[in-house]
């Protein structure tokens, strides 16, 4: 009994090492690349020729007034901001229905040295609020927009 | 718009969601019953298993003694 | 014989104990129903994504309740390792079970919602992937117990390994303060409209006493196989010459 007892307590030891161990390591251990999802556009424009040509994720927010889509050829143009740096992106095809000035964005894509983020494929980043709309506003105003002018085309 | 679901009077008539988001909706809530629901069937088949256990037991230990 | 007697003269309070959980588990069912139609029924459409904020009130209660299972998890495996009761180890599994499978639910609404909102099903994001990581450590939790034949040492593993994959559920809560992700921070009564914090509240109570209900009813189940194989094991036992070993 007493050998069982002792047998239990070494468990219990070794499982809180293990445990502790692997605390500490997600913490502090130097997983970061992971654990940052995109760069911010002052970042990307920091790394300067570093960044170009390689497959990066960019975040900010759709600066506002920036948008320029054309319906006809789905080709969208803006700039995305993290308030301190803009960088203009490009992108093909119709954005996700959530998009619109002020928005947060990510986009998948190469910067080059023609200072133009190339979007491979752009993701809608919401904030942690849910609104109803306003008097007066209307929900998804953007995407109607848009939605209106492609069938325009 | 014309919707498959009839969203009460309350939701503004003018709201342009568009009409794939319904199929997202219904979706969502069907999981969720489904993981409900297929979860209470498995609850029922463990109880039902641990009852024929028991009582396979009960009759081995009236034999026995 | 003993525990076996014990729990002969303990099975009329545990059957007035097992009508109390179907009073949970209904209630659970009927405020769920309630919930829905109530959540559905006076949500006006968020500003941004319409609709489909209406997938809040079944994504973010399974995530909660997933993690409330965790942590019973852990609270069980931990007093496990401390006393060494079995039945500890039982409860741990049953709240395990319950908990992937509210993890899965909440992957898979999670994908469900982001496809029509972010653009996506799918991206190897912090809480994305910490979510997934989770998941797939009670997988094995449950799988490494149906490996293991010896009781006792089924629930000393199961025990550190139910720990560390308890462990992940602070790791995954904070993902999104500790680390830049494309899902957003906790929403609180703060950045969310009045009109979605009452279904919302409603919802994950609701999932709540049907989360309780399951662990009290898988619970019951493994302990009553459990009395059975010790009954079993003993008339083995008696059965062999010498079987007195023990």
């Amino acid at each position: 009994m007493s050998s069982d007892t002792g047998r239990r307590t070494a468990v219990f030891v070794i499982a809180g090492v293990i445990v502790a161990g692997a605390f500490a390591y997600l913490m502090l251990g130097g997983i970061e690349d992971n654990l940052e999802y995109f760069k911010t556009p002052a970042e990307l424009t920091q790394l300067g020729p570093e960044a170009y040509g390689k497959t990066v994720r960019l975040g900010g927010q759709v600066a506002p007034g920036s948008v320029k889509w054309d319906a006809a050829s789905l080709d969208l143009r803006f700039r995305v901001t993290d308030g301190a740096q803009e960088i203009e992106v490009h992108s093909k095809g119709a954005p996700p229905q959530m998009f619109r000035d002020g928005m947060g964005v990510v986009v998948i894509g190469r910067y080059g040295a023609g200072k133009v983020f190339e979007s491979k494929e752009l993701m809608i980043r919401h904030s942690e609020e849910y609104r109803a709309p306003k008097p007066g506003e209307r929900p998804q105003e953007m995407y109607r927009s848009l939605i209106k002018g492609e069938k325009a085309s | 718009m014309s919707s498959w679901i009839a969203w009460p009077s309350r939701v503004p008539p003018e709201v342009p969601v568009p009409e794939y988001n319904n199929a997202f909706i219904i979706a969502a809530f069907a999981v969720t019953w489904l993981a409900v629901i297929g979860y209470g069937l498995h609850l029922r088949r463990a109880r039902q298993a641990a009852e024929a256990r028991v009582q396979s037991a009960r009759s081995a230990l009236g034999g026995g003694a | 014989m003993e525990s076996v007697v014990n729990r002969a003269a303990t099975a009329a309070p545990m059957a007035s104990r097992e009508v109390r959980w179907t009073t949970v588990g209904v209630a659970g069912l009927v405020l769920l129903v309630a919930a829905q139609v109530y959540g559905v029924l006076t949500s006006p459409p968020d500003r941004d994504m319409g609709h489909l904020q209406k997938i809040m009130y079944v994504h973010v209660p399974a995530a909660w309740n997933a993690m409330l299972a965790f942590l019973l998890v852990a609270l069980a495996s931990l007093r496990y390792l401390w006393k060494g009761r079995l039945a500890d180890d039982l409860l741990a599994a049953s709240a395990a079970e319950v908990g992937m499978l509210l993890t899965g639910l909440t992957l898979a609404l999670g994908m469900i919602w982001g496809k029509p909102t972010w653009g996506i099903w799918w991206t190897w994001e912090p809480r994305l992937t910490s979510t997934a990581v989770l998941f797939f450590m009670f997988v094995a939790y449950l799988i490494l117990r149906t490996f293991v034949d010896d009781a006792e040492r089924r629930a000393q593993w199961s025990a550190v390994v139910g720990l560390l994959g308890a462990l992940n559920v602070p790791i995954v809560y904070m993902s999104v303060r500790w680390w830049r992700t494309l899902h957003q921070m906790q929403s609180s009564p703060m950045t969310l409209d009045s009109s979605y914090t009452w279904p919302l509240r409603a919802n994950a109570v609701a999932l709540m006493l049907l989360m309780a209900y399951a662990v009290a009813h898988r619970y019951r189940s493994a302990l009553m196989t459990q009395t059975a194989d010790e009954l079993m094991d003993r008339l083995a036992l008696k059965g062999t010459p010498g079987g007195s070993r023990a």
